[in-house]
């Protein structure tokens, strides 16, 4: 299917037009209990969607459906016009818990290769394939670390790079920065926006922080109610490049907080 | 087939009716081993064993016995705990004393006592004091060791609360210092308590003359390999009970340690 | 020069004590006459005449040569059938009882059904030392199994990792820490086991060499083979620990930074 060699900025099939995901009639229950019901929307190629709600409405039972890591109740989920039944190879996942989704007995550099490897990627590709993503990431001095020997916000770039180097069509992000300080968690925010950027990745990321969601995000789906269903899908127009300061300082960025707040909270 | 049932069963007769089965299906293999391969050196049944056991079972001999090799594992394991728990709890409490006896301890716990069985033999005879001191010797070191991590254990900061609110000295043993300890002795109880059965009856198969171990030395003598299997399976059962003694205990008195409350403690 | 003095008093304070307790042993034993400890001077000198090299290859080393491969056969076959039990939790917990039984037999009550089966030799010593060492071993690696992180095994099903690379790069990993520690028990549970095995199994061994000067009352022989042994003992368990620390060189650094988050 590809053939690029490098983490390149390009259509990751092809430029086939048409949104990479879409998701039909999504519901789900745990026995008696429905956490979500009749989630219909699509993801673009190239957007960085942010999916907000409050804790506990369902935002992880959400992601497990959309990656194909959980067989949704009711609904289907389309990758690329296929539907998911396990994890695509077209898709990356970046967990919440850094210090859990990194292997401890790996370095840095075998973290970010092993998927890989498994992929059946041939050696020398793999190496330098990751070690463009932790380049892209700013992590090129410490390829032969150890996740435990590196501060918070580190180990996530890590997790970034593993999702990176596998190259894939859509990154989906679980609360990739709900873990680490505050300082941290703007830099990782730009991080993020710049990869992005740079690689024309399509992200979907989940989180429970508004500031967050409005800052990222080219839309906003916000989650609430129980079992949770779509309360909206906002686009954000604020203008590009985003940036901690300004962009927060905006009129608009308030609005859109604001406006963000009182849908998730109101029923 | 018959599987519908079982699958709307609920999960505790599933579990059971699982077990059955492989019990079951050891059973049959060691009957088919018993049968074929094993028949030549007068491997018993299944079968053949229960009799035997049962026939044993109605025997004073056989349970007196038992009692005595029962008797001699708590008593040695009695000393054992006597004797190191102290002694660890002493090392635990110094640095200098950790560093200064970790070498023999290291050595204490890899060095089979089982070997020095030969010297007590000539000292001590056919005797019980020859179990005795046999099981001291082994099962010590794993209580010392245990007890001396268990002081290392408490936390500094359960300390401080102590001083902080004012704890008598009573109330920080019983409440703060006891139950930090307790996983930790517990452990090398449990290993202690191993060692002794095993030593017990290692005891008394290679010198003795009274036991679970010498009954099973006498049968083997003799070639009667059904009594012998009967008297491996006791003591196979003695071990199991011994575990399951020390699982019960565990729960009683460790009902908050995680271990036992994810209800994965065997 | 204050490095080397640092390091020279480390030393000595490991190994003041067992120092003396030996110079107290030579001290107090010499000129003894009692049958049981004579002394140590006359049990050194044995020891060299016995040990080099005559008794050392033909009972030391076989020795050796049986628990290390008794311990291996026994490590292995508990690593391969714990990775099963474990991945398989219905047939892990039909099987419980079955392999609690298996462990809770003491090694000295295996002996006649060994013996019955497969005689005095070196067959029967390497078998009972493996079998005796796979239980605690096989209970461990399953406990090993199950507690792999969920989310590793998250990470694992997200990015497609085939059946060989999670065996190989996340659970067997992941359990190694639980299959050191069974291993640990096991190995001082298969130095008993050789003991056992060649006391009453056909001549030859360090087992053998003990109960045998003991019979011919050859004390001071017998006093050189315990010595003989608690060193084999001593030297395993290092070697042991060595290994470990290689092994488990990350779940130091990992666990160290998950108790400094704390």
């Amino acid at each position: 299917m590809k053939t690029q060699t490098t983490l390149s900025k390009g259509e990751p099939d092809g430029g086939a037009s048409g949104p990479i995901m879409r998701v039909r009639g999504l519901g789900h229950s745990y026995g008696e209990r429905e956490v979500l019901k009749g989630l219909d929307f699509e993801v673009g190629r190239g957007e960085l969607m942010c999916v907000v709600g409050p804790s506990g409405v369902g935002k992880t039972t959400l992601l497990e459906c959309l990656t194909g890591l959980r067989r949704p109740s009711e609904g289907e989920v389309l990758f690329d016009g296929e539907r998911i039944e396990a994890p695509p190879r077209g898709l990356a996942i970046v967990f919440q818990d850094y210090s859990r989704s990194l292997m401890p007995w790996l370095s840095v550099l075998d973290n970010v290769v092993l998927p890989l490897r498994s992929a059946g990627v041939a050696r020398d590709e793999r190496e330098r394939t990751a070690r463009e993503a932790l380049a892209e990431v700013g992590l090129s001095d410490f390829t032969g670390h150890y996740p435990w020997q590196l501060s918070g916000g580190m180990q996530q770039r890590v997790a970034i790079a593993r999702a990176l180097a596998y190259r894939p069509a859509v990154v989906v992000m679980d609360e990739p920065f709900a873990s680490v300080d505050a300082q941290t968690r703007a830099d990782l925010e730009d991080l993020l926006l710049r990869v992005r950027e740079h690689l024309g990745i399509t992200v979907l990321l989940v989180t429970h922080d508004i500031d967050e969601a409005v800052y990222l995000s080219d839309r906003v789906l916000a989650l609430g109610g129980k079992p949770a269903g779509i309360r909206s899908l906002l686009t954000v127009d604020l203008p590009a490049p985003r940036e901690q300061v300004a962009t927060k300082s905006l009129p608009r960025f308030a609005e859109l907080r604001s406006q963000v707040y009182r849908l998730i909270r109101d029923v | 087939m018959t599987r519908t049932p079982l699958r709307t069963a609920p999960p505790g007769v599933r579990r059971l009716v699982n077990r059955l089965l492989a019990l079951l299906v050891a059973f049959v293999v060691w009957h088919l081993f018993a049968r074929g391969p094993g028949s030549s050196s007068g491997f018993p049944t299944p079968l053949e064993s229960m009799e035997s056991a049962v026939d044993l079972a109605g025997t004073s001999v056989y349970w007196s016995n038992i009692a005595t090799s029962v008797e001699t594992a708590l008593l040695g394991l009695g000393l054992a705990v006597l004797i190191g728990l102290p002694i660890g709890l002493l090392i635990g409490a110094d640095e200098r004393a950790r560093r200064s006896t970790q070498l023999i301890l290291d050595f204490g716990r890899t060095v089979p006592a089982i070997a020095l069985l030969p010297l007590f033999l000539l000292m001590f005879g056919a005797t019980r004091s020859l179990g005795l001191v046999l099981i001291v010797v082994s099962a010590v070191w794993p209580v010392i060791i245990q007890a001396s991590y268990a002081v290392g254990e408490i936390s500094p900061q359960l300390r401080r609360v102590g001083q902080a609110y004012h704890l008598t000295r009573w109330h920080r043993l019983r409440y703060l210092i006891a139950p930090s300890m307790l996983p930790f002795v517990f452990v090398g109880l449990r290993i202690a308590a191993t060692i002794s059965l095993l030593m017990a009856i290692s005891s008394e198969f290679l010198g003795g003359s009274d036991g679970l171990g010498y009954l099973l030395l006498q049968a083997m003598q003799i070639n009667d390999t059904h009594r012998a299997f009967v008297y491996s399976f006791t003591a196979a059962l003695l071990g199991l009970v011994l575990n399951l003694v020390f699982v019960l205990l565990q729960r009683r008195v460790l009902w908050w340690h995680p271990s036992v409350r994810k209800g994965g403690a065997s | 020069m204050s490095r080397t003095l640092r390091v020279v008093t480390a030393v000595a304070r490991e190994l003041w004590l067992p120092v003396l307790l030996v110079a107290a042993w030579w001290w107090l034993s010499a000129g003894s006459t009692s049958l049981y400890w004579p002394p140590l001077a006359e049990i050194t000198d044995r020891f060299v005449d016995l040990w080099f090299f005559e008794h050392l290859v033909e009972d030391a080393l076989p020795s050796v040569i049986r628990l290390v491969s008794g311990f291996g056969i026994g490590f292995a076959v508990a690593v391969v059938l714990g990775l099963v039990l474990g991945s398989v939790p219905a047939l892990e917990d039909a099987t419980r009882p079955l392999v609690e039984f298996m462990r809770a037999l003491p090694s000295v009550a295996l002996l006649p059904i060994m013996m019955l089966l497969l005689g005095t030799d070196d067959d029967m010593k390497v078998i009972t030392i493996a079998f005796v060492s796979t239980w605690p071993i096989l209970l461990n690696t399953v406990e090993g199994v199950r507690s792999v992180d969920p989310v590793l095994r998250q990470v694992a099903a997200g990015y497609r990792l085939g059946a060989w690379h999670r065996i190989r790069y996340l659970v067997v990993p992941a359990a190694m820490p639980q299959i050191f520690a069974g291993a640990r028990v096991a190995l001082s549970m298969s130095v008993v086991a050789m003991v056992l095995t060649e006391m009453v199994g056909s001549p030859g061994g360090l087992g053998y060499f003990v109960l045998d000067s003991q019979r011919t009352f050859d004390i001071v022989a017998m006093w050189t083979g315990l010595i003989v042994l608690g060193l084999i003992g001593y030297a395993a368990n290092k070697t042991f620990g060595l290994v470990e620390a290689r092994v488990l060189a990350w779940h130091r650094g990992h666990t160290k930074q998950k108790e400094d988050q704390r």
